[in-house]
């Protein structure tokens, strides 16, 4: 495997670029950035009517993001990035000994915290949706006429509040997890997440 | 190794310039498309375009009803309900109290909630969700059975209404709802519980 994701060592193809993250997970990652701020902001303020349009938008990326982990270029695939709890453990073990081993993809530890955020928000995003067809009346579930008991209604808004809670720790955590792999692993990832690649020059 | 089904990327993990621009191009005709669809089925499906109910007033409407209780909006019931609740057999016991009108008066009071009932209000939001969320056979005589402000209210605990000497009854809307009279607002933004000012914490 190792050596077919390590793009600096592969033979390049005519017009290729050593990436890291390919165009669509830029978009992806971005995208996901401005209408996760727009749809948490617009639940906060009860601007109902844009709220479930932003919900609509981030469930569409979260689902796109999940078809992308199968099909796209091989750093985005869930494959490249789920590790075995030893080397998840190893690599912690290295974090704190300041020695992390370098991965082209996600290290094990960015790889747990993308899985957790996409979880969050699918269900986040899927708790919206149900309440939304239970106690407003609109959207997919309600216009298919799916019966939604005052249980599960219920259930769904109590998760829809607290969940985003819980994201904007799990933000603030993945915010710091870069800070942190930005220091140790000498690469710039905010780079590498805005052009694909960190170098300045290809 | 596996190559992708319809992206063909390679797999040293890069898509090449010919896929970037196609991709590009996916998501400019997707974003074109899809500002001017959400702009246009509001205009056109007849999206409600106001929060709340209408605010609306008629003077005949607040001096009688108003008189004993906050005078709800008409947009807060469909007309069967004003219907059945202004016939005069139901205003002589009206939930208890005898809240009898002169013939003439009682004809006004009718026409004006009738004809600003919740379902002829459709550019309200509220007004919509109520109409919707009440099945054709069913005509609710408390703006608390419909099913839709019943869902709303579903988890304030007892001490809040109840049992709040300052609140008393869900019926007492405008106790809790600070803008409801004057704007016909009731967004849980400008909602005051008398006695729970951090109700927004309690509350899970």
């Amino acid at each position: 495997m190792q050596e077919l994701i390590n793009p600096d060592e592969e033979g390049m193809m005519k017009g290729s670029t050593p990436m890291k993250w390919d165009l669509f997970v830029r978009i992806f990652h971005w995208s996901l950035v401005v209408m996760v701020t727009l749809a948490y902001l617009s639940g906060d303020f009860d601007i109902e009517a844009l709220h479930s349009w932003f919900g609509y938008v981030v469930m569409g990326l979260i689902t796109a993001r999940f078809i992308w982990g199968f099909i796209g270029s091989i750093n985005a695939r869930f494959r490249t990035f789920i590790y075995s709890p030893t080397e998840t453990m190893a690599y912690f073990a290295s974090m704190f000994r300041n020695a992390p081993k370098h991965y082209v993809s996600h290290n094990p530890a960015g790889a747990l915290m993308v899985f957790m955020l996409l979880i969050l928000l699918a269900m986040i995003t899927l708790s919206g949706l149900v309440y939304e067809g239970w106690g407003e009346y609109e959207g997919p579930l309600w216009q298919m006429h799916v019966m939604i008991s005052d249980q599960v209604g219920l259930l769904a808004k109590g998760i829809h509040r607290q969940l985003p809670e819980m994201l904007l720790f799990a933000v603030a955590m993945h915010v710091l997890g870069v800070i942190i792999a930005t220091i140790q692993h000498k690469e710039n990832f905010l780079r590498s997440m805005w052009y694909g690649h960190d170098k300045l020059k290809i | 190794m596996i190559s992708s089904p319809f992206l063909a990327v390679n797999n040293a993990g890069r898509m090449d310039i010919q896929q970037e621009n196609t991709l590009k191009k996916i998501i400019l005709l997707v974003a074109l498309w899809a500002i001017p669809a959400t702009a246009m089925a509001h205009d056109i499906l007849g999206f409600p375009r106001h929060k709340g109910v209408e605010p609306v007033v008629n003077k005949k409407y607040s001096s009688s009803c108003g008189e004993c209780h906050y005078a709800y909006h008409p947009g807060l019931l469909p007309s069967r309900s004003w219907k059945k609740l202004l016939e005069p057999k139901s205003l002589e016991n009206h939930f208890g109290d005898n809240a009898e009108l002169s013939e003439k008066d009682r004809l006004e009071v009718l026409a004006f909630l009738t004809e600003n009932a919740s379902e002829t209000t459709w550019h309200f939001k509220r007004s919509v969700k109520i109409t919707q969320s009440i099945p054709e056979d069913v005509t609710p005589l408390r703006i608390s059975e419909v099913p839709y402000i019943k869902k709303k209210h579903m988890e304030i605990p007892r001490e809040m209404v109840k049992d709040n000497p300052k609140v008393r009854s869900l019926a007492q809307c405008n106790k809790c709802h600070t803008e409801a009279v004057e704007k016909g607002q009731f967004s849980r933004t400008n909602v005051d519980i008398p006695n729970f000012r951090n109700w927004a914490d309690l509350i899970d």
